[in-house]
C-alpha cells in the first residue's frame, strides 16, 4: 500500500517536475519570439533617412489600416521599401541557417556540423563563381548567379549522400564526404578565381561576402516558403532526430529508419541552406552557434531545439544587421564581422558558466 | 647510385646559388671600386684600357655617359628613394598605366616583361589597346599573383608597379636575392601624373619626350581642370558616386582616396560621401537624404572591352542607369527627377582613358559650361595615335559612357 503510494507520489512528482522543464522550455520559446518583435520593432526605426519613431508605426499601421493614418511617400519608401524586408529576411535567414545547423548536429551526432563545415556553402560559392567568370550555369538571365548558388548546392549534398551511401551511411562517413566536398568546391573556385579577371574575381567574392543588402520583399517570401514548407517534417522528426543521438542501433531498435531519416533531413537542411545563402551570401556562424547557445540553455530535445535554435538565429542575425548598419551609419558594414562579434563572447560566456558538459 | 644522386644534387644547389649571384652583381661598366659611381679617376683609367684596346669605343662612351649623368636619384610615388646608376635597359612593368607611361617616352624597347592585361591584351578585356606587347614575358597580375620566377629570369633593372600592390613584404621576401630596383607609381592620379612623367622622363633619359607629352597633356585637359580647381565650391554639383562590383551588391561607393573620388574631384564635382575613406558600403537611405544633383555608376562589364563595340551598343549601360532610376528610394532625388544619372565602365579608368575619356566625360556631366569644347573621344584619340602608336579607332567605335551626350 505505501509502496503503492510511495510511486504514485513520485509519478507525479515527475511529472510535475516534466512539467516545469517543458514550462521553462515553453518560456524560453515565448520569450525569444517576443525579443525578436521587440528587436524588430527597434531596427524598423534605425536608418540615416530622418524619419522620427512614431512615423515609422504610423506607416508600418497604415498598410493594415488604410485610410486611418496619413503617412508620405518617402516614409513608405523607407520603411516598407528598405528597411522592413531587410529585417525579415535577416529573421528568416538566421531562422534557416539555424534550423539547418541544429538538424545537421543531430542527425550527425557532431556538434561541428554546420551548412559551411559540410561544403554546402562553399558549393553555392562555387556556383555562383562559375556563373561570374564563366557565364555558365543552368538557369539564364538574372537569376543566374542565385540558380546557380541553389542547384551547386543540391548537388553538393546529394554527392554527400552518394559518397557516403556508398561506404554506409553513418555520420562518420557524411562528415567525412562533407569536408572532401569543401575542400574540392573550394578549390574549384580558388582555380576560376585564379583564371578570371580581377573584376570577375572581386565579383566573386563581393557575392560570396555575406550580406543582407540584396534583400527584397520577393526573397524574404521565397526564403520563408522554402522553410515554411520543409520545417514541419523536420520538427515531426524531432523524436527520431532525438533517438538518433542515443545511438544508431538504440534507434533502430526503437523503430527510427536511421537512414532515410538522416537521407531526408540531409536534403530539407540543404534545401533551407541553399534558398538562405543564394540571397544572401555566406553568413557563417549562425548555423553553427545558434543551435549549441540553445542547447545550453534549454537542453538537446530537438522538440524544443529545432524551434528554439530557429529563434535563436533570427534574433542573432537581425541583432548583428541591425549593429552592423548603424554602428558606422552610414557605413555598412558586413553582416558576418557583426554576427561574430555579438555571437562569440555571448557564445564563450555560456561556454565558461556552464559546468557540466552540454554536447 | 646514392653518390650520383648527391652529387646531382650538390651541381643544382651550385647553380642555383651561382645565378643568384650572378643576379646580385650589379655591375656598372668602369667600376673599379665596387661603389657604383664612375669617378674621374675610373673614367681615366676606362680611356687607358680603350688605348691598350681592351674595351671598345661603344663601352668607353657608356663609361663615359654614365659618368657624367649617372647616379640619378628620384623620389617615386611611395615616398621611397630610387637611385640608378646606369641606363636603364630592362624594364619590367606591371601595370597598363605605366606601360601607356613608357610608350609615351618612347622606350617600348627596353621593356622585358609586362603584366597579364598588356600581354594578354585580348582575352583581358583590353582589346587591341596593348597588342603591341604580345611577345613579352608574362608576369602575372600586380593585384592578384605576380609570376615572380618569370620576373626574375627576365632580369630587369628596374620594374614599375603600383603603389600598394604587390604588398612590399611581398616584393621583399620574393626580390631579396636579386639587385632589381622597384619603383611605385600613382600614375592613376592626376595630380601627380605630369610629375610622374617628368621623373620616369629623367630616369629613363627621355626628357624631351617627357617635356612634348606634359605640353599636350596641358593643352588637351590642364586648362581645364584650371578652370575646375578655381571654382568655388558652390558651384560643384553633389555627386554619388556607386561603384558596382557586381555580386548583386549595390550601394558600394568611392570615399576619399579612392582613385574614382579623385577623378570626380578632378572632374569638378563634390562627392556627398567625401567624409568616407576608401570603398565602403552605405546605407540606401542616407543617399537618399543627401540627395545628389548627378549620379555616376562605374561598372565593369562582362563583355568589356568597350573599346571593341560598335557606337549604338549601348544597350547594357542603359539598363544600367533604368535600374539606378527605378531604384524608389532615390527616385525624389535632383539627379532622379533632373535625368542626370551616368555610366562610367572599365575603359574610362584604365590607363590614358583614365584621364581623356573618365575624366572629361565628368567633366563634360560635372561642369559643362567649362568642358563645353572638350571632346573626350577626339583627344583620346589624339593621345593614341601620337603618344602611343596604336591603331585603335575610338571616334569611330566604342561604348566608353552613357548616355554619352
Amino acid at each position: 500500500m505505501s509502496s503503492a503510494y510511495s510511486k504514485e507520489k513520485t509519478d507525479s512528482n515527475l511529472r510535475a517536475e516534466y512539467q516545469k522543464f517543458v514550462g521553462r522550455k515553453m518560456l524560453f520559446l515565448v520569450a525569444l519570439v517576443f525579443g525578436i518583435i521587440m528587436l524588430a520593432g527597434y531596427a524598423a526605426t534605425q536608418g540615416s533617412a530622418d524619419i522620427s519613431v512614431i512615423d515609422v508605426y504610423k506607416t508600418i499601421i497604415a498598410r493594415f489600416l488604410p485610410g486611418h493614418f496619413e503617412t508620405t511617400w518617402f516614409s513608405d519608401t523607407i520603411v516598407w521599401g528598405l528597411r522592413l524586408h531587410r529585417i525579415l529576411l535577416a529573421i528568416v535567414g538566421g531562422i534557416g541557417l539555424a534550423i539547418a545547423g541544429a538538424v545537421m548536429q543531430g542527425i550527425l551526432k557532431n556538434p561541428l556540423a554546420s551548412p559551411f563545415t559540410l561544403g554546402i556553402a562553399s558549393a553555392a560559392g562555387f556556383g555562383a563563381a562559375l556563373a561570374i567568370v564563366l557565364g555558365a550555369g543552368f538557369v539564364g538571365g538574372e537569376y543566374l548567379i542565385v540558380g546557380n548558388a541553389f542547384i551547386f548546392t543540391l548537388i553538393a549534398t546529394l554527392s554527400i549522400y552518394g559518397l557516403a551511401k556508398y561506404k554506409g551511411i553513418t555520420p562518420e562517413t557524411m562528415i567525412l564526404a562533407g569536408i572532401a566536398i569543401m575542400y574540392l568546391f573550394s578549390a574549384m573556385t580558388s582555380f576560376l578565381q585564379y583564371i578570371g579577371h580581377a573584376e570577375q574575381v572581386q565579383e566573386v567574392v563581393f557575392w560570396m561576402m555575406g550580406s543582407l543588402g540584396r534583400s527584397s520583399w520577393d526573397k524574404v517570401w521565397m526564403v520563408s516558403a522554402v522553410i515554411v514548407a520543409c520545417f514541419p517534417y523536420l520538427l515531426l522528426k524531432s523524436w527520431d532526430i532525438n533517438a538518433l543521438g542515443a545511438g544508431d542501433e538504440t534507434a533502430k531498435s526503437l523503430g527510427v529508419d536511421v537512414e532515410k531519416t538522416r537521407v531526408i533531413c540531409m536534403v530539407l537542411v540543404a534545401l533551407i541552406t541553399a534558398s538562405v545563402i543564394c540571397f544572401t551570401g555566406t553568413i557563417g556562424f549562425i548555423g553553427l552557434v545558434a543551435p549549441h547557445i540553445t542547447r545550453m540553455v534549454i537542453g538537446g530535445d530537438h522538440r524544443f531545439l529545432l524551434p528554439a535554435s530557429a529563434l535563436v538565429g533570427g534574433l542573432l542575425l537581425l541583432a548583428a544587421d541591425t549593429v552592423a548598419r548603424t554602428i558606422m551609419a552610414p557605413v555598412i558594414l558586413p553582416v558576418g564581422i557583426m554576427t561574430s562579434f555579438l555571437g562569440v563572447p555571448f557564445f564563450v560566456y555560456l561556454f565558461m558558466r556552464r559546468k557540466k558538459q552540454f554536447w | 647510385m646514392k653518390m650520383i644522386c648527391g652529387l646531382a644534387l650538390f651541381f643544382c644547389v651550385f647553380i642555383h646559388l651561382g645565378m643568384a649571384a650572378a643576379y646580385q652583381d650589379v655591375t656598372v661598366p668602369g667600376d673599379t671600386n665596387s661603389d657604383r659611381i664612375i669617378s674621374a679617376e675610373e673614367l681615366k683609367a676606362a680611356e687607358k684600357d680603350f688605348g691598350d684596346g681592351k674595351i671598345s669605343s661603344a663601352e668607353l662612351e657608356k663609361i663615359k655617359l654614365i659618368h657624367e649623368s649617372y647616379p640619378r636619384t628620384i623620389n617615386d610615388s611611395g615616398g621611397s628613394r630610387i637611385t640608378i646608376y646606369k641606363p636603364i635597359e630592362r624594364v619590367a612593368v606591371l601595370t597598363t598605366e605605366d606601360y601607356e607611361i613608357l610608350r609615351t617616352l618612347n622606350c617600348t624597347d627596353r621593356i622585358v616583361a609586362a603584366g597579364k592585361y598588356v600581354v594578354q591584351s585580348q582575352e583581358q578585356g583590353c582589346g587591341d589597346l596593348y597588342s603591341d606587347g604580345s611577345d613579352l614575358v608574362n608576369i602575372g597580375s600586380p593585384t592578384s599573383s605576380v609570376d615572380w620566377e618569370a620576373l626574375i629570369k627576365t632580369n630587369p633593372d628596374l620594374v614599375i608597379t603600383y603603389m600598394s600592390s604587390p604588398k612590399q613584404e611581398d616584393l621583399d621576401q620574393n626580390l631579396k636575392d636579386t639587385n632589381i630596383t622597384v619603383i611605385r607609381l600613382d600614375s592613376g592620379n592626376i595630380s601627380q601624373y605630369m610629375d610622374i612623367i617628368n621623373k620616369m622622363g629623367y630616369l629613363l633619359d627621355r626628357t624631351e619626350e617627357a617635356q612634348k607629352y606634359n605640353q599636350f597633356f596641358e593643352e588637351k585637359l590642364g586648362k581645364y581642370l584650371d578652370s575646375v580647381s578655381a571654382l568655388p565650391a558652390s558651384k560643384k554639383p553633389r555627386v554619388y558616386l556607386e561603384a558596382d562590383f557586381g555580386g548583386g551588391q549595390t550601394y558600394y561607393t568611392c570615399g576619399t582616396g579612392h582613385a574614382h573620388n579623385a577623378l570626380l574631384v578632378a572632374a569638378g564635382g563634390s562627392n556627398i560621401f567625401s567624409d568616407l575613406q576608401g570603398f565602403k558600403q552605405v546605407d540606401p537611405e542616407s543617399v537618399a537624404m543627401k540627395n545628389p544633383e548627378i549620379i555616376v555608376r562605374y561598372k565593369y562589364l562582362k563583355d568589356s572591352p568597350g573599346i571593341d563595340k560598335d557606337l549604338s551598343d549601348t544597350s547594357a549601360l542603359e539598363s544600367l542607369v533604368d535600374e539606378i532610376a527605378s531604384r524608389n528610394e532615390l527616385n525624389q532625388t535632383i539627379a532622379i527627377k533632373n535625368n542626370k544619372v551616368y555610366m562610367i565602365t572599365w575603359d574610362c579608368t584604365k590607363g590614358g582613358g583614365r584621364f581623356y575619356l573618365g575624366m572629361g566625360y565628368l567633366g563634360k556631366w560635372l561642369q559643362p559650361e567649362i568642358f563645353k569644347d572638350y571632346s573626350p573621344r577626339e583627344a583620346y584619340q589624339e593621345y593614341l595615335d601620337s603618344f602611343q602608336k596604336t591603331k585603335v579607332d575610338v571616334i569611330n567605335k566604342g561604348v566608353f559612357v552613357y548616355p554619352e551626350e
